[in-house]
């Protein structure tokens, strides 16, 4: 303790003989508290951790767990601002589309209204994504006869022979895009669902923890407490 | 400095000061067991701030036992408790532990001490918390100064008028 020179004849501490003795087990009791304290503090620290690790957890499970809902979600919902319009001759098989080829080289159906409309065959994962754009099924199904009939196609002029090789090359290309995407898009969903999986269990296990020790703790100063009554 | 060091180093401030800590808190309460747990509050907390690496010196010693004592005395007021103890607890804290000390010597040293003390706790806070720092405890009059917030002429000014009061109220209590 800092003590100040003494000036003149004042003494430092004029009545410290009568200064009190501590009680015993003061010091024991002081030195018991910090080190309770410390205790206690390190455990805190370790909830306040575990606290932290399971809300990042949830927030992960959450955000995964969205962009894993959210293609279903857009699909069984096709009023939704977001949901686009799909383009017919891009998104249907390659025969259809051949076939429709040709039959606008014979002229024949340019006419008809509803010859736009998609064959009833398409991919099994387009026609998941947009069952409503679908056309009547007996009209379309009628056309496609027509269309496709042997006779018509044999028919067709010479010249186009070229031309239909090479949008059949150009679906033949896109076909293998679309595959490609398919694949990745199976590979991110694998990984969505995957992250999905783990951050909730971790996240869960987060949160038992957490509890576990909270109620630790809480079961600790409860009996502090009745020890000091 | 690992954990044990630290306590370890921690330990020696609180042999230090504890004594001390103890005087000033029993000044403010007039009373052993909140004095006691004054005494622990105030090193629980200089220890958190130690273990945070703040510096402790006697005036922020003596300022965490202010608070903590001024704290222990609001919540009393709130909430009044009953002492099964002396009212100062005096007859508890005094063993005689002179083994050369006769009867008459130690029972005259009491009656002085009890004396002393209970002129003290009879003077206003302002003075004895002063005179307490200042002659029981001995510390430096920019420590008090600095503890309390006070300017340094003023601590002197306030230990000149508590010396004058206490020693007015031994004079009423000498037969």
């Amino acid at each position: 303790m800092d003590k100040e020179k003494n000036k003149g004849n004042e003494p430092e501490a004029a009545l410290g003989e009568y200064a009190r003795e501590l009680p015993e087990g003061l010091h024991s009791r002081v030195m018991a508290s910090v080190r309770a304290d410390k205790a206690r503090r390190v455990e805190y620290r370790r909830l306040r951790i575990t606290a932290v690790l399971a809300a990042a957890m949830l927030c992960i499970f959450a955000v995964s767990s969205t962009f894993l809902v959210m293609p279903f979600l857009r699909g069984n919902m096709p009023n939704m601002p977001g949901a686009e319009l799909p383009d017919p001759t891009e998104t249907f098989g390659g025969a259809e589309n051949n076939e429709g080829t040709a039959d606008n080289a014979t002229g024949e159906q340019s006419a008809d209204p509803v010859v736009p409309a998609p064959p009833v065959h398409n991919g099994g994962a387009v026609e998941g994504v947009l069952p409503t754009h679908r056309p009547d099924a007996d009209t379309a199904s009628n056309t496609t006869c027509e269309e496709s009939s042997p006779t018509e196609s044999s028919n067709t002029d010479v010249d186009l022979e070229p031309t239909y090789a090479a949008d059949a090359k150009t679906e033949n290309e896109k076909n293998g895009l679309l595959l490609s995407c398919i694949s990745n898009a199976d590979t991110g969903n694998a990984a969505l669902t995957a992250t999905v999986v783990i951050s909730g269990l971790s996240s869960v296990a987060a949160i038992v923890l957490t509890l576990v020790q909270r109620r630790k703790l809480r079961s600790k100063g409860k009996g502090k407490d009745r020890k000091n009554d | 400095m690992n954990d044990g060091e630290l306590t370890a180093a921690f330990e020696q401030t609180v042999l230090e000061y504890e004594k001390s800590v103890y005087n000033y808190a029993l000044s403010i309460l007039c009373h052993q067991e909140d004095a006691e747990d004054a005494v622990q509050e105030t090193f629980l907390r200089l220890w958190r701030a130690y273990e945070r690496g703040a510096d402790i010196s006697a005036a922020y010693v003596f300022r965490t036992a202010r608070s903590c004592a001024v704290d222990i005395a609001r919540r009393k007021r709130r909430r009044p408790t009953v002492s099964l103890t002396d009212a100062d607890g005096y007859e508890a804290e005094l063993p005689d532990t002179d083994p050369d000390s006769r009867p008459g010597e130690y029972f005259e040293r009491r009656r002085k001490c009890r004396a002393v003390w209970s002129a003290i706790n009879s003077m206003p806070l302002c003075d004895r918390e002063v005179l307490v720092m200042r002659d029981i405890n001995g510390l430096a009059y920019s420590d008090i100064a600095a503890a309390l917030r006070l300017p340094v002429g003023t601590v002197k000014s306030r230990i000149y008028r508590a010396r004058e009061r206490l020693a007015a109220l031994l004079e009423d209590e000498k037969p």
